[in-house]
């Protein structure tokens, strides 16, 4: 028995040998307050069908391409066309003072040679190399979307490419 | 993190093309699990976990090649499924025109009749406390207490220091057992 023999205290006996083991006790008593699990559970099944669901998804947005119908590449056969005829004419008129414009060329140009050419022709344009030779501020966004451009499709686009909406710098109009 | 494969070895496969499509599957089925519950706790429901989950595999697919190994590869992971679980929040409570909070309200509420939650009363009260906390508390409790990862692998995640993290989990728990007594 531990005693304090000048104050006349005492304490239980073993209680300093045991204090340690009782202190850890209560400290894990205090730590297991908050419940050891959180009650989330997933469908049965799930994890083992997960892996090929991934894995096709992963696919499908790989080949995800965004085809233009050849009428909506128009702007990028006139331009291609003219270009053609302009680099054939400027080396057969070499040094010659004669100078073809532009518009000249495409004005003696009919629709459906552009077309014909554009149809025999593999340009394998680049997104860059169109954006490049389109006129962007003159066309309309309508004429490369192939679906309607809809807030859902303003959402989707705005979840895939934005990691932050605050770098969008909105307001709330609250 | 134990794994069957080395991290080097995986990665190393993962960029290169004539290896890449194994080495995926590999990392898929490595860490779906891990990733998939670290989501769950930040979006609560199992179908926003699925396609958060789905989302950090494309991106991960898409960014291997450009992944210099700065970071482990698995904390690279976690911080791009922290990052799309809280931006997936954010982008549904603009969509639903609800404050986070109030959606987190909504979800809470929610949570009860999920069918693919079967907490306790006292489980419930602890997921309505965690919602209470600030984000970055939320998140380190949740790694700390239930997915019971050191402090050195959250540092690197969240890019916090160590003693940082242990003063938020030691606040977190502080207000979590406090609230369940209140309550």
């Amino acid at each position: 028995m531990a005693t304090d023999y000048k104050q006349g205290f005492k304490a239980p006996e073993g209680y300093f040998e045991s204090f340690g083991d009782r202190l850890k006790d209560r400290m894990n008593q205090e730590i297991t307050k908050l419940p050891k699990t959180d009650g989330f559970k997933e469908p049965e099944g799930y994890l083992d069908t997960l892996d090929a669901k991934i894995l096709a998804a992963v696919k499908e947005e790989e080949t995800k391409l965004i085809r233009l119908p050849w009428y909506r590449n128009y702007y990028t056969a006139v331009a291609a066309v003219a270009a053609i005829f302009l680099i054939a004419i400027g080396l057969q008129f070499n040094g010659s003072s004669k100078a073809v414009t532009f518009d000249q060329l495409l004005s003696d140009l009919s629709d459906t040679d552009i077309e014909t050419y554009f149809e025999n022709n593999d340009l394998e344009l680049s997104s860059y190399e169109i954006a490049e030779v389109l006129p962007v501020d003159e066309l309309e966004l309508d004429a490369v979307l192939e679906k309607g451009f809809s807030e859902t499709n303003l959402f989707e686009y705005l979840d895939n490419t934005i990691e932050d909406f605050d770098d969008l710098n909105l307001e709330d109009d609250e | 993190m134990n794994t069957l494969i080395s991290e080097e070895t995986l990665l190393h496969d993962l960029q290169q093309d004539n290896t890449q499509a194994k080495a995926f599957e590999v990392l898929v089925s490595t860490y779906k699990k891990r990733l998939y519950w670290h989501i769950r706790r930040i979006v609560l429901q199992h179908d926003d976990a699925d396609d958060v989950l789905q989302n950090t595999f494309i991106k991960v697919y898409k960014n291997i090649k450009g992944f210099k190994g700065d970071s482990k590869l698995y904390s690279w992971m976690y911080r791009i499924a922290t990052n799309e679980a809280l931006n997936f929040l954010k982008s549904k409570s603009r969509k639903l025109g609800l404050s986070s909070e109030a959606l987190q309200e909504k979800t809470l509420t929610n949570l009860e009749a999920d069918v693919y939650f079967e907490g306790d009363e006292i489980q419930l009260k602890l997921q309505q406390a965690i919602a209470k906390l600030p984000e970055k508390q939320k998140l380190v409790f949740n790694m700390k207490y239930f997915e019971e990862m050191k402090y050195e692998e959250i540092s690197e995640i969240l890019q916090t220091s160590v003693g940082g993290l242990k003063a938020s989990y030691h606040i977190a728990v502080k207000k979590l057992e406090s609230y369940l007594i209140e309550n």
